[in-house]
């Protein structure tokens, strides 16, 4: 009985260790990377959120909804800035289930996100769902 | 003599559990992060100065 | 031409109102309903004119109109009024031996011409454009000509996406063509003198860029025989093309290009289809060629000829020179392309001459073992293969680095010179759904012990942002080697070190736990005062070094027992530690024999920048590590 007990004792311990786990590992030196490239590179694509050019998809990404709002020979680099930006968004969610220790959790971690990045998403800006795109 | 098979099927049961406990998507904590990234990367909080306008005037 | 239901009303012949009315107009395949015509003063005899006539149909007009046909060669003059500015003008001579006609509008609103075409206007066709259109010899038994022209304006179209657009385009348009038994022969010329397009993520800027072809037109196809398009810097491409005309596609067609303008080239297409991708850009000079053949089902064969090209990425990271290629493709058939390559440079690492030859086949391209002259060795590639798995290009790599002489790499990199030499082998690599994995161990000996890399990962190494991951080992190396190169100050001993966990970004060390400690053995330990003065250095000003500076001036070397650091790199910041606490501090250098030195360290947070910048004060030279 007593090996029972030490082995109740031994999972709750796990299981504590489990929950008291609450925050996940984002400062890895990966993931600082991708947090950093992507913080500078919202400097450029502000402009595109606000006037409607780039909107946030439903699969926590980004895409272009209107080129027509920005002018034509612009219209390349936007579209290089979305395919970027949508590169290291993959790379952030992938760092972020590896870093964890769970890379299973990859598409969870990017459905969390693409709920969070559309909560958080300034009034005005553009929000894909079902293939149909809202103002906030 | 009778006790061990019970308790080896007690800490096979109860190791199992302590698994499954790993598995499950730490939905808020995920939510936690996700919104700390998220901060960081739009500078929610340094955005609150009106710096916005003039920079979302230009496209 | 067909018209159904006419009705005319006219009091008299030689003057006053009349009015013509024809329900149904079939004119040219195009249908017209309720077409009116109404002149205040018309005359049928003896020659046919209407003046103040207004002409109109279902959805069009309407529109002011006069004509007049006089004298035995029927000469005919006849104007359409649009707008208030635009206005239709035909002349023309319809009887005689050889009758004319002349078309001409200017300034026609683009927009509205094609308002009525679903398709066409859904691309927001915009601008000005001026016609003239001459036929003549249009009798029975001559051949006919026509002579088209159209001179674009401030002209522009849009898809709904705003992804294929052109805006303030100008360009002209010369289409002449005579009539030969059942077809139409002719020449068709453009010029695109200036405006911006925009189609796929090419963006390209009007200005020199002309194409002329011969023609031929009948029932079934269009077929364009001495194509050339001349495009501004770049160069011209020839080439001839056939068009089902039922299937609306290209049936057949060849296109070629000699001595193109890479640099020109690449600025125009390549770069912005890069840029489009969020791909690195390249830079390119020399001349290049390409072959293409086409058939209904696409491109059949290809051909990209380079001569005497160069190739880098903008960082100069990799640059080829002297590039010179052969790259065929067939579709369905797998080819062998050949390149050669007088020089390549990684960083400032020179390699080559080389040959190399490709086998391409599709979803496969597998490069043919080579050997790569790197300073005085060579890199053999043994086998390097990449598939196509799911969209994406896995890789396998095979690999040894010749033993290369230490002293030729160091110089080579501007680093400080160092004895021993390089090798490497490296058994196999693998890519795998962008991670590029390395089995097995890769092992470079120097000074005198070895430092082996396991567990190496690199990951997207083609991305913007590559991530080295590996766990390290040095073994036995020689410190007295080790501080002459880096005129450090002599130290002698030998050292061990384990760094695990070593992360690199932009091939930077960005984390890692690294320990490194005196090795186990005999051998001998000592340390000299300049020595000890660097080590002191690294600490910073602000740091506090247990030195019996006392000592120092009496003696050239000190003794030791053995030395040891720990660095734990994370978010820029190295957490160290040493041998053993003592007094609040950690002990880097235990000293021993006579006399004896210990080194200890307080400052347990450095900033690694700041730690790499000491260290390229105290040596002179630029850190190795970074």
């Amino acid at each position: 009985m007593k090996r029972l007990q030490r082995i109740a004792m031994l999972c709750l311990l796990i299981a504590s260790a489990a929950w008291a786990q609450s925050n996940l590992e984002i400062n890895t030196p990966a993931i600082s990377q991708i947090r950093s490239t992507m913080q500078s590179r919202h400097a450029q694509l502000a402009p595109y959120y606000a006037s409607g050019a780039v909107g946030l998809t439903a699969d926590g990404g980004v895409a272009l909804r209107d080129a027509t709002a920005v002018p034509l020979a612009q219209r390349p680099a936007v579209q290089g800035l979305i395919a970027q930006e949508n590169a290291d968004r993959a790379s952030l969610y992938r760092e972020i289930a590896r870093a964890n220790g769970h890379p299973e959790w990859e598409a969870d971690i990017r459905s969390t996100f693409a709920q969070r990045w559309i909560e958080r998403a300034q009034a005005g800006w553009y929000i894909q769902s079902g293939g149909a795109w809202n103002k906030k | 003599m009778n006790r061990m098979p019970i308790a080896l099927l007690c800490s096979a049961a109860l190791l199992a559990g302590c698994v499954t406990i790993n598995i499950y998507f730490p939905a808020a904590a995920a939510e936690k992060a996700a919104d700390r990234i998220i901060d960081g990367v739009w500078q929610l909080q340094q955005d609150k100065p009106a710096t916005a306008p003039s920079e979302g005037a230009k496209p | 031409m067909t018209l159904e239901n006419v009705q005319v009303h006219a009091s008299r012949l030689d003057g006053g109102p009349a009015r013509v009315r024809v329900q149904r107009a079939l004119i040219g395949g195009r249908e017209l309903r309720d077409v009116r015509l109404e002149c205040a003063d018309f005359v049928a005899f003896p020659e046919q004119r209407c003046r103040g006539g207004v002409v109109s149909a279902a959805g069009f007009g309407p529109w002011p109109v006069e004509f007049s046909v006089r004298g035995t060669s029927r000469v005919l003059q006849a104007s359409l009024q649009l707008e208030p500015a635009v206005r239709i003008d035909v002349t023309g001579t319809l009887a005689g031996a050889h009758p004319q006609l002349l078309l001409t509008a200017s300034r026609l609103d683009i927009g509205r011409l094609f308002a009525r075409d679903e398709v066409l206007n859904s691309w927001q066709p915009a601008g000005r454009v001026d016609v003239s259109l001459a036929l003549a010899d249009f009798g029975a038994p001559q051949a006919p000509s026509a002579r088209f022209r159209a001179v674009l304006s401030d002209a522009g179209f849009s898809s709904a996406d705003g992804l294929r657009a052109a805006a303030a385009l100008a360009a002209t348009v010369d289409i002449t063509a005579t009539r030969d038994g059942d077809r139409w022969r002719g020449r068709v010329a453009a010029d695109w003198a200036g405006g911006e397009l925009l189609w796929g993520g090419v963006y390209l800027k009007g200005g020199a860029t002309a194409l002329s072809s011969a023609f031929t037109l009948s029932d079934q196809t269009v077929d364009f025989s001495a194509m050339s398009l001349d495009l501004a810097g770049v160069g011209r491409i020839d080439g001839h093309a056939s068009f089902d005309r039922d299937a609306q596609a290209l049936s057949s067609g060849r296109f070629g290009a000699e001595k193109l303008d890479l640099a020109a080239l690449n600025e125009r297409l390549i770069a912005p289809l890069f840029l489009v991708r969020g791909w690195p850009a390249l830079r390119m000079r020399g001349q290049g060629g390409l072959e293409v053949a086409m058939d209904a089902a696409g491109i059949r064969s290809a051909r990209l000829d380079l001569l005497d090209a160069e190739l880098a990425d903008t960082a100069d990271r990799l640059v080829l020179t002297g590039l010179s290629a052969r790259i065929p493709w067939r579709r369905g058939e797998p080819t062998e392309a050949t390149a050669s390559v007088s020089q390549a440079a990684f960083g400032r690492l020179d390699a080559g001459p080389f040959d190399i030859a490709v086998d391409l086949a599709p979803e496969r391209v597998s490069v043919k073992p080579v050997r790569i002259p790197v300073l005085d060795a060579g890199l053999r590639i043994n086998a390097l293969t990449f598939r196509q798995v799911a969209g994406r290009w896995d890789a396998d790599l095979s690999a040894d680095l010749e033993p290369v002489a230490m002293p030729a790499v160091t110089e080579a990199l501007g680093w400080p010179k160092m004895a021993g030499s390089l090798a490497a082998s490296v058994p196999h690599i693998r890519l795998r759904d962008g991670v590029m994995t390395l089995d097995g161990q890769m092992l470079i000996r120097v000074f005198g012990g070895y430092f082996a890399a396991s567990a190496l990962q690199v990951i997207e190494p083609f991305s913007a942002t590559p991530r080295v991951l590996a766990d390290v080992q040095m073994r036995y190396i020689d410190l007295e080697a080790l501080t002459d190169t880096f005129s450090f100050g002599r130290i002698t001993g030998r050292l061990d070190g384990e760094i695990t966990g070593l992360e690199m970004a932009h091939w930077r060390p960005v984390g890692f736990d690294a320990r490194i400690h005196s090795s186990e053995g005999d051998y001998p330990r000592e340390i000299s005062q300049r020595a000890v003065e660097s080590i002191t250095a690294l600490g910073g000003p602000g740091a506090a070094a247990a030195i019996q500076r006392s000592f120092l001036g009496f003696f050239e070397r000190f003794g030791y027992r053995r030395m040891g650091v720990s660095c734990r790199l994370l978010g820029g910041v190295c957490v160290m530690d040493g041998l053993a606490e003592k007094n609040g501090g950690f002990v880097l250098i235990e000293g021993g024999g006579v006399p004896a030195l210990s080194v200890v360290g307080y400052n347990r947070r450095v900033d690694w920048q700041e730690l790499l910048d000491r260290l390229a004060r105290v040596t002179d030279s630029k850190p190795v590590i970074e």
